[in-house]
């Protein structure tokens, strides 16, 4: 009995027609029958397909046909046919086989969505590979690993971090969560400590504002931090220990679990984190340099298809998180000389409707989120006093933020039958903030309202060129209210400021991709992360207040990367080379005016420096012989100056020993920076992480004394090396677990000269977050439905 | 009270006893012989081991009690690890896995030539129907829920 008669396609019943033909055939290449190639008739359901052999029988009413043969691993042939010269004929069709066309379904079957990163700007992607490879529990600690990103600490007090794109700090990189603009002023300051690696699918960074789509303060880059979209059921649990410098603990605890029912039109993920962490004092002279800090987070994310093309997705996230650095903690933090006390409590959520048509082609979506965060603060202390003076100002160092953000907006997106893609959108932001701390008569109230329109086509004229060109419409409104003591400062600007966007990819040869961009941004006055903290200078409380007529800075990016990627067999490959340059005019610079305040306090001004630019090279190289070993690093050799020599110290003239103290590179910025990322699973089920980053010399700014006055440090070079063994236990379906433990900051390169004492300067830190840490942990669930 | 306990009992033994639990898989050796004894529509699944949809299709649609009765009674179920590295001769024709040195994703010759595409990715979870001439019936691309399978079982049946 003949069994296989394999016909790959339906077969089609053509009814009762009256003068049916049956032709017979063979389909051959260079000889040697081509098996299963499908038949199929032009502009009509009908076809059939070959068997093992090559043969095939096609009924068919008479008439003139054309004939599409395809088959897998050959080119596709058209051949015209009139049914009646078959009548006792075979047709007989050659095929030519096509060895790239077979590369296609190769490189396709991977798992990876995208097959190949075909965009115009260069996307950066962390995955929780990495996450897991560094340890990372939140956000902050995972960006180190790739090029142009540096995350840094910049207080001893209070753990301030902030990430630095390109050289430039925090303020020119905007943070989206899922693509949307939640993150606050008030939130870039800690929030990114605050994200628990446990809940994201990945991180997006784009260096540069490559897209319309991105804010205009993208000026150094954007961070997309994308959370999970789920399958299957799944649940986790994960614990993690770590002893800072060998003694200081540091627990986490980390839980999620998610449902999605079988039709994949609704699933929730839940996911709640605790972490725990003691202070830790490197200098033994009783105050932190690292801050003793507890974080819950509680949060959901759900999604409901009521149709196959629509979706609802809800997400709402409590974190609640308290940190304190300084001396003494047990005490009251007024009994104290210095403490940092923060006690934030944020919820945030968003809501997005997606809509789409049958094929697909026009998308819509409109989306809302909404951002509260009520923040009780005490920055300040006795400051190594004891008078009644002091004990008053320590007294009164208790405040409240209130900070509010929403955002709505809308984005169409069409697919234009010539593979163009067309993008428009327009988004409404609001941000109120309110920081009351009524002792140091410190008052802010800042509202921002904008609106931001865009649009982006992106052009591919042909398959080895591609542009996204955009542009976008931003108006802004401020209305600022800075006070502290006797200084009074209001911002009232409205304005209105075109940004246009130009991203260009060329795919000069078989794997080499060369791109350019350009990117026009601007940030208009307003108090932002580093305005909003407090720091504690010489015994002295540090505010920073914005200047009068501050005026909007602009920026002009420049970015040309050329990029090599191939698969060897199983070797993979991937080179970047990238080189960049930002020009900044009018850009916001923090300058210190000394102990101007009338109680003493020490004030900085933010003033519109000069103009400055950043310009270097990011390069990342990627070799993985086989998924057993993973081998990546990478590094940025940059500058960044000031046009002319930038003021950081003024002078009022009534010491004669201090003058201006200028510089024209940045401070707190190296010119040479990078990452190593190494993975090898030894054994099926056991895996080794060797990860670090090198930090080079930079240049860090100490406050010598109580009026404020500066000297320039020259810092260290920094090899912070981490390593992570890895085991997983593979019970059954249901459960696996994974053990690992290791050290982080192997060779303990970690700031050797940190200011001491009640007086000392809490901004002078740099470097590596922590010392020496060593780290054991335990993660089960059903993990391999993550 | 008991009464019901009891019965429910019964039912539920009865139940667990007469009907199958699980889908009987065969492979494509197996498959030969059994088509040789009596022919039946045969289903093919292709899956990977990181293939999220078909572990979500392996946990609903093949643990459905419908989806099983309907497999184990009118058809011979196949399933097949698209990457698996084994040889399998079926019908005196060997198939290899020829991607094992040249890919991290290796797709079994067998699994390209029953669901490949021209033109598209192979993509999984992939299955493939064929009647009792082992004529292939339909293929299928895409996630399929118990609701969906069923439906196109029942067109075989």
């Amino acid at each position: 009995m003949k069994i296989i008669q394999i016909l790959l396609l339906i077969i089609y019943t053509t009814g009762f027609s009256q003068e049916s033909i049956n032709i017979k055939g063979e389909i051959t290449s260079e000889g040697k029958p081509v098996p299963f190639a499908n038949i199929s008739i032009e502009n009509s359901t009908k076809g059939t397909s070959a068997d093992l052999n090559g043969n095939f029988s096609l009924t068919l009413e008479e008439g003139v046909y054309t004939l599409i043969i395809q088959a897998v691993g050959f080119k596709t042939e058209k051949k015209t046919i009139t049914t009646k010269n078959f009548l006792n004929k075979e047709l007989n069709i050659q095929l030519q086989e096509d060895m790239l066309g077979l590369d296609d379904v190769v490189i396709s079957a991977t798992r990876n969505r995208v097959n190949v990163k075909k965009t115009p700007v260069v996307v950066n992607v962390l995955s929780p590979k990495l996450f897991n490879a560094t340890q990372s529990i939140a956000v902050a600690e995972s960006l180190n690993y790739q090029p142009g990103v540096r995350v840094e600490t910049n207080c001893q007090n209070c753990g301030f971090t902030q990430v630095r794109l390109n050289g430039l700090d925090g303020s020119y990189t905007q943070v989206l969560i899922n693509s949307r603009a939640v993150f606050s002023a008030l939130n870039s300051v800690y929030g990114l400590e605050q994200i628990p690696t446990s809940i994201l699918d990945r991180i997006e960074v784009v260096r540069s504002g490559g897209s319309a789509l991105y804010g205009s303060n993208a000026i150094a880059g954007t961070v997309n931090i994308i959370t999970k979209d789920p399958i299957l059921n799944s649940w986790e649990v994960s614990s993690n220990f770590g002893l800072i410098d060998g003694n200081i603990p540091d627990r986490v605890l980390n839980a999620n679990a998610t449902v999605v029912s079988e039709d994949l039109n609704s699933g929730i993920t839940v996911y709640g984190m605790k972490r725990d962490r003691d202070s830790y004092d490197a200098n033994h002279d009783g105050f932190s340099e690292l801050t003793e800090l507890t974080n819950t987070s509680l949060g959901a994310k759900t999604f409901y298809k009521p149709t196959d093309l629509s979706k609802i997705t809800l997400d709402v996230t409590a974190i609640e998180e308290y940190r304190r650095g300084g001396d003494r903690l047990d005490l009251a933090p007024h009994f104290t000389d210095i403490t940092e006390e923060l006690d934030h409590q944020t919820i945030m959520g968003g809501l997005t409707y997606e809509i789409s048509n049958n094929d697909q082609t026009n998308n819509f979506s409109i989306y809302s989120s909404g951002q509260h965060t009520d923040r009780k603060s005490f920055y300040g202390g006795l400051g190594g006093g004891r008078t009644a003076q002091d004990s008053i100002t320590a007294a009164n160092a208790y405040g409240n933020t209130n900070d509010l953000a929403l955002l709505f907006g809308g984005q169409f997106t069409r697919y234009l039958n010539n593979n163009d893609i067309l993008t428009v959108g327009a988004e409404y932001n609001l941000n109120r903030t309110e920081d009351d701390i009524a002792g140091y008569n410190r008052f802010i109230d800042q509202k921002v309202n904008s609106i931001g329109t865009f649009a982006q086509y992106e052009w591919k004229p042909s398959e080895v060129f591609s542009a996204l060109i955009g542009t976008r419409l931003d108006h802004v409104n401020i209305k600022g209210n800075y006070n502290i003591q006797q200084i009074h400062r209001i911002s009232n600007i409205d304005q209105t400021v075109l940004s246009p966007r130009l991203t260009m990819l060329y795919n000069f040869a078989e794997n080499w991709r060369l791109r350019g961009g350009y990117a026009r941004g601007f940030r208009a006055p307003q108090a932002f992360n580093e305005d909003l903290h407090i720091s504690s200078v010489g015994g002295e409380p540090q505010f920073v207040i914005l200047s009068e007529d501050l005026e909007t800075e602009y920026s002009n990016a420049y970015t040309a990367s050329l990029n090599y990627s191939n698969n060897f067999k199983k070797l993979q490959t991937n080179f970047l080379l990238e080189g960049f340059y930002t020009d900044l005019q009018n850009p916001f610079t923090t300058v210190s005016t000394g102990a101007t305040l009338p109680n003493g306090s020490i004030l900085e001004e933010v003033r519109n420096g000069s103009g400055a630019y950043v310009a270097g090279v990011n390069f990342e190289v990627g070799i993985s012989p086989s998924s057993k070993y993973t081998f990546q690093f990478g590094g940025t050799v940059q500058q960044s100056k000031y046009r002319e020599a930038q003021v950081l110290f003024e002078t009022d003239g009534s010491n004669t020993t201090e003058s201006n103290i200028t510089i024209k590179d940045f401070v707190r910025n190296p010119n040479v920076y990078g990452y190593l990322n190494t993975n090898i699973r030894v054994l099926e089920e056991s895996s080794i992480d060797i990860t670090g980053t090198y930090t080079g010399e930079m240049t860090v700014p100490l406050v010598v004394n109580n009026n404020g006055y500066l000297r320039l440090m020259e810092s260290n070079r920094f090899y912070d090396v981490n390593l992570k063994l890895n085991h997983h236990f593979d019970w059954n379906e249901n459960l696996q677990m994974n053990i690992f433990a290791g050290i982080k900051n192997i060779f303990n390169s970690y700031q050797d000269d940190f200011d001491t004492g009640a007086t000392r300067d809490s901004d002078y830190v740099y470097g590596p977050a922590q010392p020496r840490t060593f780290f054991i942990g335990i993660k089960f669930g059903n993990l391999h439905n993550l | 009270m008991m009464k019901y306990i009891f019965l429910f009992f019964v039912f539920f033994y009865c139940g667990s006893n007469f009907a199958q639990n699980k889908i009987d898989w065969v492979d494509f050796d197996e498959l030969e012989t059994k088509l040789q004894q009596k022919p039946k529509p045969v289903i093919i699944y292709f899956y990977a081991d990181w293939c999220a949809y078909c572990k979500k299709m392996d946990r609903y649609a093949f643990k459905n009690k419908k989806v099983i009765k309907t497999l184990s009674e009118d058809f011979y179920a196949v399933k097949m690890n698209a990457e698996t590295k084994d040889t399998i001769i079926f019908e005196e024709t060997t198939f290899i896995n020829d991607e094992v040195e040249t890919s991290r994703n290796p797709t079994h010759q067998l699994a390209k030539l029953l669901a490949g595409r021209k033109d598209q990715a192979f993509t999984l979870p992939a299955i493939v129907l064929l009647n009792k001439d082992f004529k292939v019936i339909d293929r299928k691309f895409t996630y399929l829920t118990s609701e969906k399978l069923l439906r196109i079982l029942e067109k075989l049946r």
